[in-house]
């Protein structure tokens, strides 16, 4: 029969493993094919603009001039994070092969270049994770040049692959170190200028921008488009040189101001994007052909350096900015909200204060107002007015009693705080408090972590909030049949460095609108000496470093619990 | 002594139910104590009693629970309100109603006296109409 069992369970098992299995083996079939649309479209993509800056051509090297095809590759490996890796590399080599072979350059050197090519977006991409993990993002400066710094190592290193590739299969004239320098600079500004829009759009991916940021910020890349085809169109004068800035420079400074960097990176990428074609078929100012190439194409270079360092240094700088002044209106906010609990905290506790004094004060009228009437009578009950005015004086000692259970609590500066144990209170409460469950038929369970660490705190403070909690689940079960009423008290671990307390009752409940405010609103009970609203057991507690919420359990009462640090406790009670 | 009025005193504080108790009996009254309202309600006392006196402040139902339960009854009683905490919210809440009458604690003989006495003559009237 065992054997029996045995075997349905093996079965089982195995049925049950070969399905995770398949859904494993689906798992990484799909993980494949997306690697592979991803390689596939990065490889487009870069063979797409390979295509376009192998239409320019640095003479006599034959380097291209500028490579934006570089910031695809890295900006959507920064983006997508370290698991793309393989995939977007491939995308790198597959887009640099077609574009190369279509061009003037042989097998061998395609092959050089495409291993540089996918090795230079590895490079950047490696260190930007290595400097700040992943989650990349530009809205912080030290981020920004972090980019520009990684955007200049990559392309350093590929560029020694690039230049011996030249030397090797296409035997310029020209040095190794200028062919180097050319690659060098051509793929920094190609990341500089494409990176930041994919870095930045995986960015707005993860946390959406607002409707209204949108809307703003697609209209202000709009308006940037229009006036860059109104800058081309101008006809090319000595006076053009300073109106493309004059025009787009407020464009870029109202996108760094207002929106998050993906969108100031995108109006700068239309930027030098636009300058790029321009230079390349001859259009425009930076077509200019009166200029010589060589200075035609320094000085687009130097533009597109400054317009990509320019708006996205700015724009980072604008974001932590924002940032700041969101920090500053949160903690204000919180600083406000801390002072309105205090102040709320002052008010229930001269309401319980008064409230509790007011008991025995109502006690002493009453009773002696009851002695006078009985001595006055014809004839004098004697006996009457003599209980009367006994009632009157254990009123008054309640009264001293309440007052000397406050200095307890507010302590007068020199008590200080001991190493306690909440299981050993709990118990002493519990022990202390045992007549008074029997009176009123309360089942009391426990169930105390065995082990449970010390935590620094005040004893008397600690053994009031338990004897508050403890009278206040009493009393809540008093409308309830006596054979149900049940007290739970519970103590845990609650992980290294918290415990809790839970005290369960089998009362009538808090009800939902009440839950909130029990802790603010006065909200009482009343016994013998000293009683606590639960407000001054709230700031007891949160006085420990600790805190005490209240909900509704399971068995339709009421559920405390107190959560304590373990090793560190506040001394403000004593400050 | 037996045709007195007997007034039903309620608090869940033992000590004040017990010293109001004893100051309304020593004016001539008879008295029942109770610690709670569910107590009061689920006593057969209800008939007997010509007005009520209770604490607004309670664990389980409050004095104002109390008040809306009577009415919701059709018990004519009238309730005097005792609260430590005379706050704007109880006062306007019990001014809206025509059965209570909130008084502050302590309260003495004198208050207690005018109190009552407004309490058992308009019930009288009630009666009588």
């Amino acid at each position: 029969m065992r054997d029996i069992t045995h075997a349905i369970g093996g079965a089982y098992l195995s049925a049950h493993g070969s399905r995770r299995w398949r859904q494993l083996g689906l798992h990484l079939a799909y993980n494949w094919l997306a690697g592979i649309g991803l390689a596939i479209a990065v490889g487009s993509a870069y063979f797409l603009v390979a295509r376009l800056s192998l239409g320019l051509l640095m003479k006599p090297d034959g380097v291209a001039v500028f490579w934006p095809a570089a910031g695809i590759s890295s900006g959507v490996l920064i983006a997508l994070g370290s698991r793309a890796r393989a995939f977007v590399a491939l995308g790198a080599v597959i887009g640099t092969i077609p574009a190369n072979l279509l061009g003037d350059r042989d097998f061998w050197a395609t092959a050089v270049f495409a291993l540089s090519n996918a090795g230079e977006a590895l490079i950047t991409a490696a260190l930007i994770q290595r400097w700040f993990g992943a989650g990349f993002n530009l809205n912080r400066l030290r981020n920004v040049l972090g980019l520009f710094a990684a955007a200049a190592v990559g392309p350093a290193v590929s560029g020694i692959g690039g230049a011996i590739g030249y030397k090797l299969f296409h035997s310029p004239t020209v040095p190794m170190l200028t062919t180097w320098l050319h690659w060098f600079i051509s793929d920094t500004l190609g990341i500089i200028a494409v990176a930041p829009v994919l870095i930045g759009v995986a960015a707005a991916v993860r946390e959406p921008p607002r409707r209204s940021e949108l809307f703003e910020s697609f209209l202000v890349l709009a308006l940037l488009a229009a006036m860059m085809g109104f800058i081309i169109s101008l006809p090319v004068e000595p006076w053009q040189t300073i109106v493309p800035g004059a025009l787009l420079f407020p464009m870029l400074l109202w996108l760094a101001a207002r929106s998050r960097p993906v969108f100031t990176a995108a109006g700068a990428f239309m930027v030098c994007f636009t300058i790029v074609w321009t230079v390349i078929f001859g259009i425009g100012h930076f077509g200019d052909p009166s200029l010589a190439m060589s200075d035609r194409i320094f000085q687009a270079q130097a533009i597109i350096l400054a317009v990509a360092l320019g708006s996205l240094v700015l724009a980072a700088l604008f974001s932590e900015r924002r940032d700041a002044e969101e920090r500053l209106v949160h903690s204000n906010a919180l600083l406000k909200r801390e002072r309105d609990n205090k102040l709320t905290n002052a008010q229930a506790i001269a309401a319980a204060i008064a409230h509790e004094l007011k008991q025995p004060l109502t006690g002493i009228v009453a009773s002696s107002d009851a002695a006078q009437r009985f001595l006055g009578a014809i004839p004098p009950n004697l006996e009457r007015a003599r209980t009367a005015l006994e009632k009157v004086a254990s009123a008054g000692c309640r009264a001293g009693d309440m007052l000397d259970g406050l200095r307890t609590m507010f302590g007068n500066g020199t008590q200080e705080a001991q190493l306690v144990s909440v299981n050993e209170i709990i118990q002493e409460i519990l022990h202390s408090l045992q007549n008074e469950f029997k009176k009123h038929g309360v089942a009391v369970h426990t169930d105390l972590r065995t082990l449970l660490p010390d935590i620094r705190g005040y004893r008397s403070q600690l053994q009031e909030v338990m004897t508050n909690l403890f009278i206040n689940a009493n009393e809540a079960m008093s409308s309830i049949a006596r054979q149900n009423r049940l007290l739970c008290v519970q103590t845990r671990f609650r992980d290294a460095e918290t415990l809790s307390v839970t005290v369960d009752d089998s009362g009538p409940g808090i009800g939902a609108d009440r839950l909130s405010s029990i802790f603010n609103a006065f909200f009482t009970t009343k016994r013998h000496g000293m009683g606590l609203g639960l407000a001054i057991c709230r700031m007891i507690i949160e006085q420990h470093g600790g805190e005490l919420t209240a909900s509704s359990n399971g068995m339709g009462g009421a559920s405390f619990r107190i959560v304590l640090p373990i090793v560190a406790a506040t001394s403000e009670s004593t400050a | 002594m037996s045709d007195a009025p007997t007034i039903s005193i309620i608090d869940d504080d033992e000590f004040v139910r017990d010293a109001l108790q004893t100051l309304v009996e020593s004016v001539g009254y008879a008295t029942i104590g109770f610690s709670s309202a569910e107590e009061f309600i689920n006593s057969n006392r209800i008939c007997d009693t010509s007005c009520l006196i209770a604490d607004v402040q309670m664990s389980g139902m409050s004095g104002f629970d109390l008040h809306d339960w009577l009415i919701r009854n059709l018990h004519p009683i009238p309730l005097i309100l005792l609260t430590g905490l005379p706050t704007e919210r109880f006062k306007a809440r019990a001014s809206k109603s025509i059965a209570a009458d909130l008084q502050s604690k302590p309260i003495g003989l004198e208050r207690l006296m005018v109190c009552l006495e407004r309490a058992l003559n308009g019930l009288v009237k009630q009666a009588a109409g």
